[in-house]
């Protein structure tokens, strides 16, 4: 029988610890890895959270974690604390003071508290964090950290003729007389329009927004918004809006998005229907962090 | 003993792949086993693979695509296999210069195609085992013929189904030839069972017409009128993807029914749901019912061949619903979306009754069978002779069924349609009929 050949890439990723995890309602993750080939070296195993920087620019934050040896495997318990600042944080493994840090592989994710938890009420105090473990394109484990003062959790997004209602929840923040929904232009200086928000009872609330007030944006406002005249709506170009809840008058807006369940990347899996309003066309989505926004593109 | 594997592609996605990298894996325990891959397009495996299971591929895409000898038609692959565009004279070739060359004790086909390969080129001193993951009833008729020609050279076949083996049994005279349902099998999840209390209804496979998302889809509505805090995912990736994203719009249903893409890991996505569903119109034999069985999910299937009707209990683990109808299969999903304990008790009877899919029985029975060829082979005892008159009524046997897919094949080939069943039905049919009392009266 002949040799395997198996790729070079296959082997050495066999090699790398990989880790199965499991998430409770309350967002405790606890990692069980399978330690890496050739882990007998002495020293305390530790598992490593980089917070991934931008492209070219250096690594400013990790937390490092203790891995406790259970039986074959590693363990690592990560409780409220440390909270992770808001972005995506690799996962690496070292062996050792010394060692070189391993990239880890996804194993096994049970995630299954995550699609039925309840959402904390609009009582709730502190800062929201959320976490999410999930796959990078290139095939390790990462986990991905909200932190958010207060948040407004979108449900169901009806999408009518021209214009779209949104349900959803308040959470660490308590709807009072003046509260609105917000749709801000993106982009410095982008234009705003507030829509009636309705107080559904218990911190749920909704909103109707008419593609209308999209697409009739003056000429002033994208003077003013645009002063170098490479006007948002000149040329077709797609311009978008994010959503926002106030939840009271003069109160900080909160950004509304689907972050309370298990779908890492909800983009490609959340589609909405695409309207027509005037000459443009206009579609609610989901941006790559999973924050609601419209796309106006035509 | 020496295993060898002959498999299409060890590096896509698929029930077939899967199946023979589970079985291959609970056999390389105890035996030198390897996967031979005819073709390779990526450099890793999409499902992991044990790295005692050697993988070996004959034709790496990537590179040799604009091969000359791969743009010229394959000769010995059949013309009438399903992939038969994908083969070349380079795959007929690098195939026969593989099976030349390998000293095993038993080389296993996967596929049709390559099953005709292994009849025809097989080396002499190992048991050579045809599976068949497809059915012979749904086989395109040449392909059929191409079968019946080669098939009878072999040491044994085996199918999935015990429905596909009868079929097998009648309407193809193999009389050397041992022939035998072998499940595939399902490891035991690594994470504990769902416990039915869940509110999503979770579909995989790949989006392909055959699976008719579209009609689950419909048929989901009733769930999402009724019960709107209900999820439909279906994971999977496929050429109709685009198709069911406009249909999930159309009907209004982008609250409720997801197209997931797929999943690395389909267990931690079984245990999130707890109902399982599937809408095809054909499963040879329905690896995802099984397992999400074994996640502890009770599965809602058409009854289609042949599969869902062997591995379900219908009302017991799972619900049957006749094919290709809509209401039957949002009814079925209804009834168990309304009632919990329902719901909890098919759940446990699917954890319990998709045990005996384990690799260890499977296994079992896959090892005694393939000792039990090799044995046969080194003490030179094959099938029993049969008398002359066996021998008459295997081929007029044979023959009537050949003559059908003949005519079949031809009508297919040639003309249209409606001429043509009516000449394959005075062709075929009747003589079938005539030529099958002679064979059972000279069977007597």
């Amino acid at each position: 029988m002949s040799p395997a050949t198996a790729p070079a890439t296959e082997a050495a990723k066999a090699a790398l610890p990989l880790a199965d995890c499991v998430m409770t309602a309350e967002g405790a993750l606890t990692l069980r890895l399978r330690p890496p080939a050739g882990a007998g070296t002495p020293g305390e195993p530790r598992l490593l959270l980089v917070l991934r920087p931008k492209k070219g620019e250096p690594e400013t934050v990790t937390h490092t974690l203790a891995l406790e040896r259970d039986g074959a495997h590693w363990r690592a318990e990560l409780g409220p604390e440390p909270v992770l600042d808001e972005g995506r944080w690799d996962v690496y493994a070292r062996v050792g003071a010394e060692g070189a840090r391993q990239r880890v592989l996804p194993g096994v994710r049970d995630l299954r508290a995550l699609p039925e938890r309840e959402l904390p009420g609009p009582g709730a105090r502190g800062p929201l964090a959320l976490r999410l473990p999930y796959d990078t394109k290139d095939g390790y484990l990462a986990i991905r950290a909200w932190v958010r003062p207060a948040h407004a959790e979108a449900g169901r997004i009806e999408v009518a003729e021209d214009s779209m209602t949104v349900t959803g929840r308040l959470v660490g923040a308590e709807p009072g007389p003046g509260a609105a929904a917000l749709l801000k232009r993106r982009g410095k200086g982008g234009p705003l329009r507030q829509l009636a928000l309705r107080d559904e009872g218990a911190g749920a609330f909704s909103f109707t927004a008419d593609y209308g007030l999209l697409v009739e944006d003056s000429a002033e406002e994208a003077d003013a918004a645009d002063p170098e005249g490479q006007g948002p709506a000149a040329g077709g170009e797609p311009v978008f809006w994010d959503v926002f809840v106030r939840p009271a008058e003069g109160a900080t807006r909160i950004r509304v998005g689907r972050l309370f369940d298990d779908v890492a990347d909800k983009k490609p899996v959340f589609v909405f229907p695409e309207r027509t309003a005037g000459p443009r066309t206009v579609r609610p989505y989901y941006t790559v962090d999973n924050d609601l926004s419209l796309r106006v593109a035509g | 003993m020496k295993i060898s594997f002959l498999l299409h592609n060890g590096y896509g996605i698929g029930g077939t792949i899967k199946t023979t990298f589970n079985l291959a894996q609970a056999l390389a325990e105890r035996h030198e086993v390897e996967i031979v891959s005819v073709f390779r397009h990526r450099e890793d495996t999409t499902f992991s693979l044990d790295p005692r299971v050697a993988l070996r591929p004959l034709v790496d895409l990537r590179e040799e695509k604009e091969h000359p000898l791969h743009l010229r038609r394959a000769r010995v692959f059949p013309a009438g296999e399903y992939r038969y565009h994908q083969y070349s004279e380079l795959t007929d070739q690098r195939i026969a210069a593989c099976l030349a060359e390998l000293d095993a004790d038993v080389v296993v086909g996967t596929r049709p195609g390559l099953n005709v390969h292994l009849a025809l080129e097989g080396p002499r001193q190992a048991v050579r085992i045809a599976q068949e993951h497809l059915t012979l009833n749904n086989h395109p008729p040449r392909l059929r013929n191409e079968l019946r020609r080669v098939y009878p050279r072999l040491d044994a076949l085996t199918t999935v189904t015990r429905a596909d083996a009868e079929q097998y049994r009648r309407r193809m005279r193999l009389p050397r030839v041992r022939l035998e349902a072998l499940p595939n099998s399902v490891p035991e999840p690594p994470l504990p069972p769902a416990d039915a209390t869940g509110r999503i209804v979770v579909a995989a496979g790949r989006l392909v017409r055959v699976k008719r998302y579209d009609l689950l889809i419909r048929a989901f509505q009733r769930v999402a009128e009724e019960r709107p805090d209900w999820q439909l995912r279906i994971y999977g990736n496929g050429e109709e993807h685009d198709r069911l994203r406009a249909l999930i719009e159309r009907l209004g249903l982008y609250n409720n029914v997801f197209l997931m893409g797929t999943a690395g890991r389909m267990e931690a996505e079984w245990v999130k749901g707890s109902i399982a569903v599937v809408s095809s119109d054909l499963e040879p034999f329905g690896m995802t019912i099984v397992e999400a069985m074994r996640c502890g999910l009770p599965v809602v299937s058409t009854d289609c061949d042949y599969g869902p009707g062997e591995i379900i209990k219908d009302g017991v683990d799972g619900r049957l619903v006749p094919v290709r109808d809509k209401d039957a299969l949002g009814e079925a999903l209804l009834t168990l979306v309304r009632d919990d304990e329902l719901r909890r008790a098919m759940s446990r009877a699917a954890l319990e009754n998709s045990r005996r899919y384990d690799p260890v029985p499977v296994l079992g029975q896959a090892e005694e069978l393939f000792t039990g060829l090799v044995e046969a082979k080194r003490s030179g005892a094959g099938a029993p002779a049969r008398g002359p008159l066996g021998r008459l009524a295997d081929t007029l046997y044979s023959r009537g069924h050949a003559v059908k897919d003949g005519a079949y094949a031809a009508a297919l080939g040639t003309a249209r349609a409606v001429r043509l069943t009516q000449l394959a039905r005075a062709a075929g049919l009747t003589r079938t009929a005539r030529i099958d009392r002679t064979a059972r009266k000279a069977g007597r």
